[in-house]
């Protein structure tokens, strides 16, 4: 059986797309270039992100003010480093959703503004399809399970019949919101991410202390961990500012940041690569694809390493480049879109926080 | 079909009659070998307790054979029969027979899927893991004609009181029923309905959160 | 009696079940002296001869339940987490709902009220060639049972009829159960339910016995 001819078509001349992201805390600009006869480029892939101070979440309002503040900073800098001008600029990208009310708006307006201003059609994308587009771009897995950690996302994701199918996902809290909530009750700065210094923190590690391991089939729910890490932190035994002997000595009877940070991730990346595995044996699938904030993580990409070698296949994970938000990935989301003869009029070109992933008629695959 | 379990018939005293499924679980070198031991242990306990109460709360399921969780065996009475997912799958034997007839049969094993589930949640078990591979279709022995479903792999089951817990069994089992059975929502009703005769007055409070768990999970607020 | 080879264990288990027993308060008394006798070549003989699991057949539902817990009983041993001295009181253990040693041997164990005995062995297996006299032979091991226990052997099938079924009931706490009193509310004759629900309460022992390990 041959399979179907691909839906979308190389492009007759060289195709260029403006990518802007603006979902949470990073405001990301890319230029993404699809030619007739050879692979796509990234040409510009520029990014500022947003950070609060130590115990201190970002919030909708401020976060917003900080788009508004350097998305021109942004934006020039992507087109800079490009050499192209927005004349040459095929059509303008920006994330519709899910993410934050406020710097989502802040995000379409400038995309609107944009497509007004130098006469571009207006493709809104799906982050969380811009992170899978990107990803299969960027590593070459055809058709993989996606794992999507982030912030605001868990989700365990097979692609058929053209929809991003979602098989499993958190019952609670995103897994990249319960590592920052965490990093915030121990005090962990928010420079450059929580979740990488909770990474640094769980190297020194010794004791692996016990935490809810709530698998329940392809989903999980993460809030009782968080629960539970937060009581060893009332424990009397709980060492807020350990000293070297304290961390080092695997003998002592405390328990440290350190501790607590390494069981976190060990629990945590524990259940997401069971449940990924859960799907791949449901679908027979052997690749794996993890994109979001959280895959950046280097025991994640290991675990989920080890676990796809034992069932002969491979897993694929992109650097913090990609893998963090960004607006490269928006970019090559939305110019499949636009290559499949896809724009959205103005009026329809608005945001919103809530936007499932298989929602999204993906007609660029077959 | 579970990556965690690899399943043999076996007869520990060839040939004493009875065989007997050996479910042995995996090792999994990606986890960090205390978490792992303590896994593999918790769930073989897991499962042979809910096995168990199942039993004795008159939920069909395959009766306990043998526990070895040091090293994560379980062994469970032999279930002659087919899972069904492969049921419903159709295929070549289900060709040749009558259309209506086969719609009555679904019908039936819909009807006893919620039974035998509302037996397990009105004696507070919580499944865990319920899919259509998950169920079976016992033959009885001739010259009976009637079949039972029995519901196997409690790995991942556990005890609780709460509406939210037997709410979210469902929704589990709704989401594989739709990724596994296409056009199956018929289906489903069919084991809600009975489903919610078995429960009774328990139902109502169920339905309402099952309800809530489908909003959450379909439209929950996704932050990017 | 009836031998059951466990060719991954290297073991036999051989059950014979004895009934119209007489003076069941002698054998108890010579176990119980030959648990004290010094450890001599004469004290050994002593044990060697009785060194069998002696279960108060009344107690027992089925065949099944007795093997379940001679096989947990050997994984028991193997893993070192015995909860008695040997392999063979480790099998009362492990028959018993219960978490006290005295209560499992008060249950299940020979008694002076005991009227029926289920006797077993396990040994390893015996060879293919082994000579006639190998102790480990069935018929060797049969003929010490005959040699120690005063009633007569009956086939196992047998059984069914010395089971004390209200015993059963009360002492694994089966009253309450709901997959009994279902089999009591259906519409099938009193003769019929009273089959099904012996049936259901042999299961039931058979799962309480597997999973004691594991017991909550």
């Amino acid at each position: 059986m041959t399979p179907r001819p691909s839906p979308l078509k190389p492009p007759t001349r060289r195709v260029l797309a403006l990518g802007l992201e603006g979902s949470a805390n990073k405001l990301g600009a890319g230029i993404m270039a699809h030619y007739p006869d050879a692979p796509p480029k990234v040409l510009s892939n520029v990014r500022h992100t947003y950070i609060t101070p130590p115990g201190e979440g970002f919030l909708p309002r401020d976060t917003a003010q900080h788009h508004r503040q350097w998305v021109i900073d942004v934006v020039n800098k992507a087109l800079k480093e490009t050499g192209v001008t927005m004349q040459e600029v095929d059509c303008i990208c920006y994330t519709k959703g899910p993410g934050m009310g406020a710097p989502l708006q802040t995000t379409a307006l400038v995309a609107r503004t944009l497509s007004l201003l130098y006469n571009k059609p207006l493709i809104p994308v799906n982050h969380c399809v811009g992170h899978i587009e990107m990803g299969r771009l960027i590593t070459g897995a055809t058709n993989p399970i996606v794992l999507y950690v982030s912030g605001g996302n868990t989700q365990v994701i097979a692609y058929s019949r053209q929809r991003y199918r979602i098989f499993g996902e958190t019952l609670d809290i995103a897994v990249g919101n319960m590592l920052d909530r965490f990093a915030r009750v121990i005090g962990l700065s928010n420079d450059p991410a929580p979740g990488y210094n909770i990474e640094q923190e769980a190297k020194r590690g010794k004791r692996l202390l016990p935490l809810p391991y709530a698998t329940k089939g392809m989903d999980v729910s993460l809030s009782g961990i968080l629960t539970n890490a937060e009581v060893y932190t009332q424990d009397t035994r709980f060492r807020p500012h350990p000293t070297d002997e304290e961390i080092n000595e695997p003998l002592l009877d405390v328990i440290t940041p350190q501790d607590l940070c390494f069981s976190l991730q060990e629990t945590v990346y524990s259940m997401l690569v069971e449940i990924t595995e859960r799907a791949m044996a449901h679908v027979g699938s052997r690749e794996v694809l993890i994109v979001g904030g959280v895959g950046s993580n280097e025991r994640l990409q290991q675990m989920m390493g080890r676990m796809a070698e034992e069932r002969g296949g491979k897993v694929f994970a992109t650097d913090e480049r990609f893998c963090i938000d960004n607006g490269i990935m928006i970019a090559q989301a939305g110019i499949l879109a636009y290559r499949m003869g896809e724009s959205a009029d103005l009026a329809e070109c608005t945001c919103t926080q809530r936007f499932r992933t298989d929602e999204v008629h993906v007609n660029w695959r077959r | 079909m579970s990556p965690d379990t690899r399943s043999q018939k076996v007869y520990l005293s060839p040939p004493f009659p009875e065989p007997i499924l050996l479910k042995h679980r995996f090792t999994k070198s990606y986890r960090h070998p205390t978490l792992d031991a303590q896994i593999t242990r918790t769930r073989v306990q897991m499962e042979a307790r809910a096995l168990v109460r199942c039993q004795r709360a008159g939920v069909r399921v395959p009766g306990v054979r043998l526990v070895d969780a040091a090293v994560g065996v379980l062994g469970v009475e032999w279930i002659e029969g087919a899972s069904v997912r492969k049921v419903l799958g159709g295929g070549a034997e289900a060709e040749d027979e009558d259309e209506d007839e086969e719609a009555d049969v679904e019908e039936l094993i819909m009807r006893l899927i919620g039974l035998e589930i509302s037996k397990m949640h009105r004696a507070d078990i919580i499944h865990g893991d319920l899919t259509t591979s998950n169920m079976m279709l016992r033959r009885l022995p001739s010259p009976s004609q009637t079949s039972e479903i029995v519901l196997i792999d409690f790995g991942l089951s556990s005890t609780s009181l709460l509406v939210e817990d037997k709410a979210v069994d469902l929704y589990v089992l709704e989401r594989a029923f739709a990724s596994t059975h296409p056009d199956s929502e018929s289906l489903f009703g069919g084991v809600l309905e009975a489903y919610s005769k078995g429960m009774g007055k328990a139902w109502p409070p169920i339905y309402k959160r099952l309800e809530e768990v489908r909003l959450r999970g379909r439209k929950r607020s996704m932050v990017g | 009696m009836e031998s059951y080879p466990y060719p991954h264990l290297g073991l036999t288990f051989h059950i014979a079940l004895f009934t119209s027993l007489s003076e069941p308060t002698a054998l108890l008394q010579r176990l119980i002296h030959a648990s004290t006798l010094p450890p001599t070549p004469e004290g050994e003989a002593a044990r060697d001869a009785v060194n069998f699991a002696f279960i108060d057949a009344a107690m027992v539902t089925s065949k099944l339940v007795l093997l379940t817990a001679a096989y947990q009983a050997c994984i028991a041993e193997w893993e070192g987490t015995m909860k008695t001295k040997t392999v063979h009181s480790e099998v009362l253990w492990c028959l018993s709902p219960g978490r006290n040693i005295t209560d499992a041997l008060r249950y299940f164990g020979l008694s002076g009220k005991s009227k029926s005995l289920l006797v077993l062995h396990i040994c390893p297996t015996a060879a293919q060639d082994a000579a006639p006299d190998d102790p480990q032979l069935a018929a060797n091991v049969e003929a010490r049972m005959r040699d120690v226990i005063q009633g007569q052997l009956v086939p196992l099938d047998t059984l069914i009829s010395v089971t004390d079924w209200p015993a059963i009931r009360k002492v694994y706490k089966l009253a309450s159960d709901a997959s009994l009193s279902q089999i009591q509310q259906s519409a099938a004759s009193k003769e019929v339910k009273e089959k099904e629900t012996n049936e259901m309460m042999d299961q039931t022992v058979v799962s309480i016995v597997a999973m004691k390990s594991v017991a909550a």
